[in-house]
């Protein structure tokens, strides 16, 4: 029997059984995500699929139910505003890692792209803490610090990558040519690094808008964001506006990613 | 320092004098460069020349800015440069793999230089227009450099570091990245823009065939010293070391020993080697050479061994006319037929050594000869060459001397 | 000698900025990570210490001793083991085609594989109980092809835990068996076949083998994440599955002992450094060998 079984060449049909099974599992990925923009639809009052009849009601129901619209705006502008600051940040630590070698530089590096490792909610409880020892306690800037951890990571992660595989005698060539260090950052690195800066930034961001664990400890009744919102509403409400949300949220998602396609091309996300 | 800024790029070429004065240099404990003395004259094109880790490229970064000397000066036109920022030097650069721009334009590329000099938008679109028609590429100025071929670029890259007129040209190994045909073409455009807008240029290369067809001197080094600066042809002709000997072309190397001195007359006796081994013992052989030397060096005593050098091409078959002309006989091991010249290899028994001889093709002349075949291979002494040992110290003054080496002198 | 040059080069290259200041450029973002990052948590690991008791590593030990915590911890490995194994059974094949089969299709398909984590994690989960609920669609099926009499419960369960978090960790998995996989030699296979072995044979004596690295790195990604992850737990276990970070998520607002807390949050951060520690000595290894 094993003999067989060494000897056993499946020939066509053993690749059909693999296409068919890729096949369903990319069913199996999309399938819950699917289904949730569907029921975005629904008509009826409960979360039900398959559903009878469609109706925008429940995209509605968001702008009415306030909290929605308050912690997406501000999950879009913590977003945004963490991702600012963790470029201010990152970029500059990537020029100065980019072009360093020996062990401190290795533990720097790596110490600065230890955020992403680290448990979200150890560091979110951590920060908690922390801030509020400090008299941060819960507000924006608090949720502004901790998120901008975790988004300097990401954004020097690509960046240093990037700015890895730009030959140092550009610079040379820059510096030869008569630019100081400064005008040979702004006129060759930087577009250069560009695109790095750029997908790093949209992890960020993406991961920011979906980052529940991280925000959690810092929710308060003016200021939280979306996922706390929508993790409260699941568990309280528990109806199709859920669906309506994360459909926008998803869309929203999806937006940024063509932005960053259309100016820089998603080579870059997958350099990693 | 405003003289070493990018001056203004119309007008005449003003040449300038590059000056390395004991300059030295460290890298974690190794030497890279040992008091390395070089005057390049206005309007000269240079090479350095060696194998890796001979120091060629570390004396190029030194004299563009990327590195500083430990010891001594660079000086242009006398003033010292030595630790000035390569952004404040007024130097051009071509690197070894062009270093164009990927993000700009051909015409940015090569206006790059002159905007950085905060020179005015229709000065810069002038003058890289200027520089498009020099090296035949007018149309593509809009062209983003991936569309670009290899030699191409290459004349990108040139034109992008002379069009800030700038007082010395360096080149790291420009052609290195071009095939053989390509890289014959651009050596004498190179060649010819360098000479006719007479900018001083230090160009480093390992290709020994490179540094003779472009260079006014050749500056061979090893180890992090010069071993010798000369034109082509005197480099060529009379090495001084062994090392340089064998760098260039090939030498066949054979060693003798001094019987006697007699006014400025050298008497060798050609040794005979048995073995092959690196130190194989020697006899001497019943072979006689008589050099004529201005000064006899102060290494060699009498009794002494040294080793003379003889080109190739400079052995013939066969016997030859001059009196002192010395004649060895021996077995054809081996025929090369190159195009242009046949290659032998010969084995003398009398000296214990394999000569190899070049001899241009001709089809008028004798036949060829085959492996087995014997022959006569005879030289006069004009080609005999007299090496010095790599570790003597060198008797030239401090500054931009070419070494000559000690045999006959040949008017430069 | 165009490699030797080159090397001799890059030994002697050093960066054109005066050394002297380049350091400023470190400054920022080293500091706001040391104030932001190190030190809280830090601070996290004193405040596990009991100070008040007189045994200084109380929590620790009724995390490790007491039965309930014991089982927490234990439950939070297991589930993460068992995610990885899962991950990696359903995650390499997929791999394999997208490697050795997709062709043109490769890059869409990696595409399809990224997308979903454009999407929020409460989204998925959310669509999985949507699916699994008692009239939901994979019922409704499993009734239909005759399976089962009435709908059984899907949800509340390790089960739809486990599909869950695998739904969520799979293309981590596959993401890094890619890279390693589309590095084999397809030849090294194509020699084994012409010396008479099975197409599975070659598989697991050739291929497999030769992916190993990326296998490690897939295990080791997914192991960490998922031993930080619990919405999945909360969402789709209700429950009935209890790690660590769930527990710290719901004690969090319920009991008062933070230093408990603390110590739980520094168990987690411990087994995930272990992890990491583990990753950085196998690639510092193979570097090593080289």
């Amino acid at each position: 029997m094993s003999t067989l079984l060494l000897r056993w060449h499946p020939g066509r049909w053993g690749w059909h059984l693999l296409t068919l099974y890729t096949a369903l599992f990319f069913v199996f990925v999309f399938a819950p995500i699917a289904v949730v923009v569907a029921v975005s639809f629904t008509a009826e009052q409960g979360v039900q699929f398959p559903f009878h009849g469609t109706s925008l009601q429940w995209y509605v129901r968001l702008w009415e139910y306030k909290p929605f619209v308050d912690s997406l705006l501000t999950s879009l502008y913590l977003a945004i505003a963490s991702a600012a600051a963790a470029i201010l940040l990152a970029v500059p630590a990537a020029l100065y890692l980019g072009r360093s070698t020996g062990a401190v530089a290795t533990v720097i590096a790596s110490f600065l792209l230890a955020p992403i490792a680290i448990p979200a909610l150890v560091v979110g409880m951590s920060l908690l803490y922390f801030l509020s020892a400090i008299g941060i306690g819960v507000s924006f800037t608090a949720l502004f610090i901790t998120h901008t951890i975790v988004s300097i990571s990401y954004v020097m992660r690509t960046t240093l990558s990037v700015y890895r595989s730009v030959s140092q005698s550009l610079g040379e060539a820059a510096a030869v040519l008569g630019a100081s260090s400064w005008r040979t950052f702004i006129h060759v690195t930087l577009p250069l690094i560009a695109p790095g800066i750029f997908a790093g930034s949209l992890f960020a961001i993406l991961v920011s808008l979906d980052n529940l664990a991280l925000s959690y400890f810092f929710g308060t009744a003016n200021v939280t964001t979306l996922p706390v919102v929508m993790l409260s509403y699941l568990q309280n409400q528990f109806d199709p506006a859920i669906a309506a949300i994360s459909t926008v949220q998803m869309a929203i998602s999806i937006a940024l990613l063509l932005i960053v396609e259309k100016t820089y091309g998603l080579r870059a996300l997958t350099t990693q | 320092m405003q003289t070493n800024h990018p001056a203004s790029a119309v007008g005449p070429v003003v040449s300038k004098q590059l000056t390395l004065d004991g300059v030295s240099k460290r890298f974690k404990g190794s030497v890279a460069l040992q008091q390395v003395c070089l005057t390049v004259q206005p309007g000269e094109l240079i090479s350095l020349l060696g194998p890796s880790g001979c120091g060629k490229t570390t004396t190029l970064r030194l004299i563009a800015g990327f590195d500083f000397p430990d010891e001594g000066t660079v000086r242009i036109d006398g003033e010292d440069i030595s630790h000035l920022p390569p952004n404040k030097r007024g130097l051009g650069m071509v690197f070894q793999n062009y270093s164009l721009f990927p993000h700009l334009t051909v015409a940015q590329n090569i206006g790059f230089g002159l905007k950085m000099a905060n020179h005015p938008k229709d000065r810069i679109s002038s003058e890289v227009k200027r520089m498009l028609d020099m090296i035949r590429l007018n149309e593509y100025g809009d062209r983003n450099i991936a569309q670009l071929s290899g030699g191409q670029q290459q004349r990108v890259a040139l034109a992008r570091a002379i069009v800030t007129n700038p007082s010395v040209l360096l080149l790291d190994e420009p052609l290195g990245a071009l095939d053989k045909n390509l890289r014959e073409g651009m050596q004498f455009e190179i060649r010819r823009l360098q000479q006719s807008l007479g900018i001083t240029s230090v160009m480093v290369t390992h290709d020994q065939e490179e540094a003779m067809t472009m260079s006014d001197r050749i500056v061979v080094m090893s180890h992090g010293r010069i071993l010798q600066i000369g034109r082509p042809h005197e480099v060529y002709d009379q090495p001084r070391t062994r090392f340089v000997a064998e760098f260039l072309g090939t030498a066949n190397i054979l060693t003798c020993q001094l019987e006697q001195v007699q006014g400025n007359r050298l008497d060798f006796s050609i040794l005979r080697r048995d073995g092959t081994s690196d130190n194989p013992p020697v006899r001497q052989s019943a072979h006689r050479l008589r050099l004529d030397s201005d000064i006899v060096p102060a290494w060699l005593k009498q009794g002494g061994i040294a080793e003379i050098a003889i080109r190739p091409e400079k052995l013939r078959l066969g016997p030859l006319a001059a009196t002192d002309a010395i004649t060895l006989t021996g077995t054809v091991q081996q025929h090369v037929f190159r195009g242009s010249q046949h290659s032998y290899k010969i084995e003398i028994p009398t000296i214990g050594a394999t000569l190899t001889v070049n001899q241009a093709a001709d089809s008028r002349k004798s036949a060829t000869h085959q492996p087995g075949d014997g022959v006569t291979v005879s030289f006069d002494a004009d080609a005999a060459v007299l090496l010095h040992p790599d570790d003597v110290a060198e008797p030239a003054t401090r500054i931009g001397n070419s070494l000559s080496p000690l045999t006959q002198r040949k008017a430069a | 000698m165009q490699i030797a040059l080159a090397h001799s080069d890059t030994i002697k290259r050093r960066a054109a900025m005066p050394r002297s200041r380049r350091w400023l450029l470190i400054v920022p973002a080293l500091a706001f990570l040391i104030i932001f990052f190190a030190l809280p948590l830090f601070q996290n690991a004193v405040r596990g210490l009991d100070q008040q008791s007189g045994n200084l590593f109380s929590n620790y030990a009724t995390l490790l001793t007491d039965d309930y915590y014991l089982k927490v911890v234990v439950e939070t490995l297991v589930v993460s083991f068992n995610t990885t194994v899962l991950t990696l059974l359903i995650g390499y094949p997929v791999a394999y085609y997208m490697v050795r089969r997709a062709g043109r299709m490769a890059l869409p398909m990696l595409f399809l594989l990224v997308a979903p984590l454009l999407t929020s994690i409460i989204m998925r989960t959310f669509g999985w109980r949507v699916l699994f609920a008692r009239r939901g669609i994979v019922n409704e099926f499993l009734d239909w092809i005759g399976l089962i009499d009435r709908p059984i419960n899907l949800l509340n369960g390790p089960f739809s835990v486990y599909v869950g978090q695998v739904h969520i960790l799979v293309p981590f998995m596959v993401l890094s068996i890619i890279p390693v996989l589309r590095a084999v030699d397809t030849r090294l296979e194509e020699s084994a076949r012409v010396l008479g072995a099975g197409a599975l044979s070659t598989f697991f004596r050739v291929t497999l083998p030769l992916s190993k690295d990326g296998i490690v790195t897939g295990v080791i990604l997914v192991f960490m994440l998922s031993t930080g992850s619990f919405i999945t737990q909360l969402l789709l276990g209700n429950g009935s599955i209890v790690t660590l970070p769930l527990l710290i998520f719901q004690q969090f607002s319920l009991t008062q002992n933070i230093g408990l807390a603390s110590a739980m949050g520094n168990v987690l951060l411990i087994i995930v450094l272990t992890c990491l520690f583990i990753q950085l000595r196998l690639t510092d290894d193979k570097r090593g060998a080289r």
